[in-house]
């Protein structure tokens, strides 16, 4: 489904005239996860080939940084040093400057031959967590082995670590693998086939395979960026949330999620951890109270399924990627602030069915390329300026997902179409549920000049008995209508698998309710009982000319008789693309069958000519008498009707096994005279199954473009700001900031809950509760009590075992880690020779606290306050 | 600050090179920006309060450049901020607005002592600004003053620099010619009265100017020798927003919107020296529904030789449209449209509409909708007054009725009409009716069959009896088969469906009937839980075959049944 590789301009050098093929729109947004700014100003976005940097504040792309590379596609994004950053395929590191988009660094690792770097993350070194290293993830396909890299960023080589070149799983899968977990203990997760590993950054501690239970198995895993949870969603849409990871012997406390149905795609849990985001194929982004699962906040119909969900590091901001190519950025109140969105991939309502069914087609009114977009909808992208116009609601419905066991049918656009003036659209949608009757209306839209956008203006159910294959306006006037479509002269033809073509013209009716005009059937033709499919109308529309199997029948329009019947050559196969001669060549017809291509004279009904080729897709210019042909060997020819000469042909159209699903020409704004004659009024357009919109453009127009470096003032609005230094040097040692403000749960609770959970006649002297309590209400800086009482420090454990019992009680109250709770029970000792009653029950909450060891954190840490508590009142 | 209220603090508008956006600066100094192609507002910056100064000029910064430059890299095509305005402000600085961003990227400082009064761009030689006595360009990466000079002569209203960034001309009364490298006045040309407002250059050979209170658009020349102009566009009222031109093999393309709201286009072969006026070869005007008052044209962009982007409406509302104005028919037209400031106004990100408020659903099946009922009560309401139709009627009645009908389509005489069921009234009626009636009275029975249930059979009902009198007058009638043939179509549809329906009904029928059986047979096949025998049942039995009168056998079972109980409670 979604494409491995994309280069911003994958260029084909053309066999001649330097024309090359450009991108026109369709690369990737969401090939990995997106990330914020450290500000939350802006978002990066994974774009294959580079990162791109979109403003959260109008949602439009503010800079590209490329990573320079040929083959290899940025695998991962991060921040380092607080600019994005990132790895490629062969692992390259690269980091860019935010405000310029300039390289600030790119060097190369060695991860080893046979493998692909998949996924990198930035882990603090083992012996100063100021410096971090790089871990690379690599995947071995040949041996399935998802492998742990550490390279150290300064020395550019292979650091010695204990969890180098470790497997940690045999899949991957992007949400598969996440690292975070409190700064003292970093924690490595990843999904296997044979269940959730977790391994412990420092070596010495790993979990290997908890199974999610019988019939499922783990789609996705998120541990926190700051603290121990570990969330992995499996496939029966329950997530599953690990307080204790790394706690071994019994099993460890876990919580269950549940609400989605679909396999859980990504999770998300706040810096404060207190919430949880997660989303799956059910569109729907869930938003889990961790406390209160059933206080549950959706955020529902979003465009497609969620495949990663990311929030800021000061939870402003939550961005939801979406399988359509999308980013959309909510707020924290699931307010919408911005779509990041180009050309939207197709989404397939149901499995197996065909990429953009409409094919494409050009809206001379806003100059856009008209084809599928979400599921029920016509999406309009301006291919000139590369940005996504608007979407058009089709069918009216609800978007249905799939179900666990069921597939679900959506109805999809199957067809679409403009006439030639811009004033109507005529759309056709088909539901085939194998167990219903075709579901296939077709609907016609006016362009209402008010309202600015098509209004639907008749639908019909089922215009044909079965399928409607084809469908085209008569031509009319090339200029563009201005005023809303209230005359009769348009029509539309369709063909149908009931053998008949029907011709639908607008009538004018006037009733109580509305005036204007209706659609409906005048007519409905047929030939010898034979299937139909392709139409064509002669230049001036009184022509049409329709393929009945092997045979193209020629129907004058005004009178609706048969005027010509043609054979191809090879009677057994059935034409699939008819065209009539523009211009010079107006009395010349195009006819195409799998393997011909065959065109007649109209004045003398002869076959002109006739050239073998595997067609693929049959288009013309419409301002000009040139046609294009795809075949299936991913070759263009470009040709005119007069003769068999080919003018231009090019190899290789698509890369990496692609196929042309629909081609286009679309007519230019100014008629360009320095490139070849077929491309002086028109460019061609065509869309792979890469899902990418190419075009056709020579070299000299492509070359242009310009760079202009932008120097970003800061803006500081107030006097205050000419206080302030640009550049601040100090060397007064500053403390570290905190990591975050607030800990699990409210500030002071413990304390609170402690006078409320006892009675009142066990509660000792105010005067004693009374600091314990202020101090419970102070965001106690780490850093600084480490200095202060030195047993708090990991690396100095040694040190601690003989500091501790010097130090007053009455400090260690400043202890808010649950670490610390083990370092008390020495102090306990000391005084444990002073028997009294409050020491009896200091023994007997200590007790308890054993008991209820393996719970959550919070209570372990009220039950620490607890004993320290009684140990002051001794 | 008597200088700066004197620098016209006054609205400006102006298309991006691209002609997606339309960015609209009010005198309050909001910064609008339109989305043209959806019509929505998507910006709105308000500067903060130090930025606030007023601004006085308003330039896009367009980075594609039209012109095949000798500078080509090979590069890969980097996608930049590609929306950037350009502000000069009346405090005499130029700031930069990203479109992207949604704020002021950069603050050009130092350049000018008083308000800058025009702005311009060339993609080679970078950003011009002017205040009254000096010009400045500016490059904008180092935000350095690449050159600046002066201008001795009148206020500087007004600055255009050509493509290639080597003419620069700047506009007061007179109008100078500059070359930006050697910073040297090449010519002066005099012929306005009032302040050159506009000035566009075309390919350097040419430009346009025009002053505030001038009648026409001038054309120069910088080639020759001549300080002459070469001719003149009339516009017949002066202009307000600017000057859009398309230039393509010479011919010169050129809209303008003017003072009284009208949009203007000329269409014009520059060669040399014009002898007379040229006159604009069209003139549109859009005139609001309700009031016919005229929406005014504020802006325009010549986005190709024939499409024109235009922006109307008052201050704050704006529409947006692409006109095709070659095509037009006549000289001077008039569109109507909906005054937009009087319809609710979409919220920035609302991105639907209402598409299907006024749409026709066409279905085979009978599928009822409730907008439809209502509509058949109404008229049935509106038949019961009328009074023409009594009981009584007489075939002569109903068929001049019918006619009468047909001629006024009076939907309330034709449906008294035609609602008739009775196959003997409908062949009475259709004989009595004249030729001229039978095509107009199918074309409505048409209608009637495309409908709903009832008028659909009663239709059907008349189309037989007209077919049945009346075959051979069609036969004649060379127009018929255009009647009929949609009809064709739909009998056809709905005959593709009779067999599977045949099929559900027989299938339907078939469950129905199963499903009453069983409960038919249901107290038969039930065992009773309790039996309970009566001791001496013979009495029972006995008035059992006594029944046979109503009347006395109820009262009989009464008595009984006391006895009954009676021996019960005895026993």
């Amino acid at each position: 489904m979604v494409p491995e590789i994309k280069f911003p301009t994958p260029t084909v050098k053309g066999t001649k005239n330097d024309i090359i093929v450009k991108r026109r729109g369709g690369g990737t947004l969401i090939d990995s996860r997106p990330i914020f700014s450290s500000d939350a100003n802006y978002v990066f976005l994974n774009c294959g080939w580079g990162v791109r940097i979109f403003s959260v504040k109008t949602g439009e792309c503010v800079r590209t940084c490329d990573a320079g590379t040929k083959k290899e596609s940025v695998v991962s994004i991060f921040l380092y040093e607080d600019q994005p950053s990132a790895v490629t395929s062969n692992g390259t590191f690269l980091s860019w400057e935010i405000k310029t988009g300039k390289n600030l660094r790119k060097q190369h690792f060695d991860i080893g031959k046979g493998s692909v770097a998949t996924n990198a993350f930035l882990v603090p070194n083992l012996l100063s967590s100021d410096i971090l290293d790089l871990c690379i993830i690599t995947f071995d396909q040949t041996e399935s082995e998802l492998q742990l890299n550490f390279f150290d960023l300064s020395a550019k080589e292979r650091i010695q670590h204990p969890l180098d070149k470790t497997v940690v799983s045999d899949v991957d899968i992007k949400q598969g693998i996440s690292f975070g977990g409190p700064e003292e203990n970093k924690i490595i997760a990843a999904i296997s086939t044979r269940g959730l590993n977790i391994f412990s950054l420092n070596g010495k501690s790993q979990i290997i395979g908890i199974n999610p239970g019988e019939n499922r198995s783990w789609t996705c895993v998120r541990v926190h960026s700051s603290d121990y949870p570990v969330a992995a969603g499996d496939t029966t849409g329950r997530v599953v949330l690990f307080r204790a990871p790394l706690r071994k012997g019994r099993k460890s406390p876990q919580a269950v999620y549940h609400w989605h149905t679909l396999p859980c795609r990504d999770i998300a849990l706040t810096p404060a951890g207190s919430l949880m985001y997660t989303g799956g194929g059910e569109n729907v982004l869930v938003k889990w109270n961790l406390e209160n699962p059933q206080a549950r906040n959706y955020l529902p119909r979003l465009s497609a399924e969620i495949t990663f969900i990311e929030i800021s590091k000061n939870f402003e901001y939550v961005a939801i990627a979406t399988l359509d190519n999308s980013v959309k950025v909510i707020d924290t109140q699931s307010r919408l602030i911005c779509v990041l969105q180009e050309l939207s991939w197709g989404v397939l309502s149901t499995p197996s069915a065909p990429l953009f069914p409409a094919g494409l087609s050009f809206d001379p009114r806003t100059r856009g390329v008209v084809l599928n977009g979400r599921p029920g909808h016509l999406q309009f992208y301006s291919p000139s300026t590369e940005s996504f116009l608007f979407n058009l609601d089709v069918t009216l419905r609800n978007y249905l997902t799939q179900e666990r066991n069921k597939v679900i049918y959506n109805t999809e656009v199957t067809g679409a179409c403009i006439s030639s003036d811009g004033a109507w659209l005529a759309t056709l949608e088909t539901r085939e549920d194998p167990a219903v009757r075709l579901e296939q209306r077709l609907k016609f839209w006016e362009y209402n000049v008010d309202k600015k956008c098509f209004c639907l203006n008749s639908s019909i159910e089922g215009p044909h008995n079965g399928k409607a294959h084809n469908f085209r306006f008569r031509p009319g006037s090339k200029s563009l209508s201005m005023s809303n479509p209230t005359s009769v002269n348009y029509m539309l033809v369709t063909t149908g698998s009931d053998a008949k073509f029907r011709i639908w013209t607008p009538n004018e009716i006037d009733s109580i309710y509305r005036k204007g005009v209706v659609w409906g059937c005048e007519n409905a033709c047929f030939y010898r009982q034979k299937d139909c499919g392709p139409l064509s109308f002669s230049e001036d529309g009184t022509i049409i000319g329709v393929g009945f199997e092997a045979s193209l029948v020629l129907w004058d329009l005004t009178e609706l008789k048969v005027t010509a019947s043609l054979n191809t050559p090879s009677r057994d196969k059935h034409i699939r693309f008819v065209e009539f001669g523009q211009f010079e060549s107006f009395c010349e017809i195009v006819c195409a069958t799998e393997d011909e291509i065959c065109v007649w004279n109209l004045m003398t009904l002869e076959l002109s000519w006739k050239l073998s080729m595997n067609v693929l897709l049959l288009v013309q210019d419409v301002s000009s008498s040139h046609f294009a042909v795809f075949t299936k060997n991913n070759e263009v020819f470009i040709f005119k009707p007069k003769s068999p000469e080919v003018i231009y042909n090019k190899k290789r159209v698509c890369d990496r096994n692609g196929l042309a699903l629909s081609a286009l020409f679309v007519p230019r704004q100014r008629h360009l005279s320095n490139v070849p004659s077929w491309m002086q009024n028109s460019q061609l357009f065509y869309i792979n199954n890469n899902q990418e919109l190419l075009c056709m453009e020579s070299e000299t127009e492509s070359a242009e473009s310009f760079y202009l470096m932008i120097p970003q003032d800061v803006i500081d609005g107030t006097p205050f700001s000419n206080l302030l230094a640009a550049q601040v040097e100090s060397e007064v040692k500053r403390s570290k900031p905190l990591k975050q403000n607030v800990g699990y749960g409210i500030l002071g609770s413990a304390a609170v809950s402690q006078f409320l959970k006892y009675p009142a006649h066990t509660v000792p002297a105010m005067s004693l509760m009374c600091s314990s309590f202020l101090q419970s209400l102070i965001v106690t800086n780490k850093q600084e009590a480490e200095k202060m009482e030195v047993d708090e420090s990991d690396e100095g454990l040694a040190e601690s075992a003989s500091v501790s019992s010097e130090e007053e009680d009455s400090i260690q109250n400043k202890n808010r880690s649950p670490k610390s709770k083990n370092k008390t029970t020495p102090v306990i000792a000391n005084h444990e020779n002073g028997l009294s009653t409050a020491e009896k029950l200091s023994m007997f909450f200590k007790d308890l606290e054993k008991d209820d060891e393996e719970f959550l954190f919070e209570d372990s840490r009220i039950n620490a306050r607890e004993e320290k508590f009684f140990i002051d009142g001794v | 600050m008597v200088k700066i209220s004197k620098t016209m603090v006054k609205d400006f508008s102006l298309f991006s090179d691209c002609g997606r956006y339309f960015v609209y600066s009010s005198q309050s100094g909001k910064l609008k920006i339109w989305d043209t192609i959806s019509g929505t507002l998507k910006q709105e910056y308000v500067p903060n309060l130090h930025l606030n100064s007023p601004c006085s000029s308003l330039s896009w910064i367009n980075l594609s450049s039209r012109v095949n430059s000798p500078w080509k890299s090979k590069k890969r095509k980097i996608e930049e901020d590609k929306n950037l305005i350009a502000l000069g402000t009346s405090d005499g600085f130029v700031a930069i607005f990203s479109l992207s961003e949604g704020k002021i990227v950069t603050k050009l400082e130092g350049g000018h002592s008083g308000a800058v009064t025009g702005l311009g761009w060339s993609r080679e030689a970078g950003l011009f600004s002017s205040s009254h006595h000096e010009v400045v360009v500016w490059d904008i990466s180092s935000k350095q003053i690449k050159s600046k000079w002066k201008s001795s002569k009148g206020n500087i209203t007004c600055i255009c620099v050509s493509d290639d960034g080597e003419f620069c001309v700047t506009g007061s009364h007179t109008l100078q010619l500059w070359d930006v490298k050697l910073k040297k006045l090449l010519k002066t040309y005099t012929g306005h009265h009032s302040e050159v407002v506009s000035l566009v250059f075309i390919n350097k050979q040419y430009f346009l100017s025009c002053g505030s209170e001038d009648r026409h658009i001038t054309v120069w020349s910088t080639k020759d020798d001549c300080d002459e102009s070469l001719g003149r566009f009339a516009v017949g009222e002066s202009i307000k927003n600017g000057i859009s031109i398309f230039e393509n093999e010479s011919t010169l393309h050129l809209c303008t919107s003017t003072r009284n709201g009208q949009l203007i286009y000329f269409n014009h072969q520059l060669n040399g020296k014009i002898g007379k006026v040229i006159k604009p070869l069209h003139t549109v005007e859009i005139i609001d529904d309700h009031s016919s008052n005229i929406l005014p044209v504020t802006g325009v962009k010549m986005s190709s030789e024939s499409m024109v982007a235009i922006a109307y409406g008052h201050s704050p509302f704006f529409s947006f449209e692409t006109l095709d104005i070659t095509n037009l028919k006549k000289n001077k037209v008039t569109f109507t449209r909906k005054d937009k400031h009087l319809n609710k106004v979409l919220s920035n990100k609302e991105t639907t509409k209402d598409t299907d408020d006024q749409a026709q659903y066409v279905s085979y099946g009978n599928r009822k909708n409730a907008g439809d009922v209502a509509m058949e009560e109404r008229l049935g309401n509106l038949s019961i007054g009328n009074p023409v139709i009594s009981d009584k009627y007489s075939p002569y009645n109903l068929s001049n009725l019918l006619t009468q009908g047909l001629e006024s389509k009076d939907r309330s005489l034709l449906e008294s009409v035609l609602f008739r069921k009775d196959p003997q009234v409908i062949a009475e009626t259709v004989s009595k009716l004249p030729v001229s009636a039978l095509a107009p009275l199918i074309g409505q029975l048409n209608t009637m069959i495309l409908g709903k249930t009832f008028p659909s059979i009663v239709g059907c009902m008349w189309l037989k009896g007209v077919l049945r009198q009346h075959s051979s007058q069609l036969l004649a009638n060379g127009s018929t088969s255009a009647l009929l043939a949609s009809l064709q179509a739909l009998i056809e549809s709905r005959l593709a469906v009779l067999g599977p329906l045949r099929g559900l009904s027989g299938r339907l029928d078939h469950i129905i009937s199963q499903l009453d059986s069983p409960q038919d047979h249901s107290p038969k096949n039930e065992d009773s839980v309790l039996f309970y025998q009566e001791e001496d049942s013979s009495d029972e039995r006995e008035s059992l075959m006594l029944d046979g009168d109503g009347s006395e056998s109820e009262d009989k079972w009464e008595e009984l049944s006391e006895d009954q109980l009676d021996s019960d409670e005895a026993s």
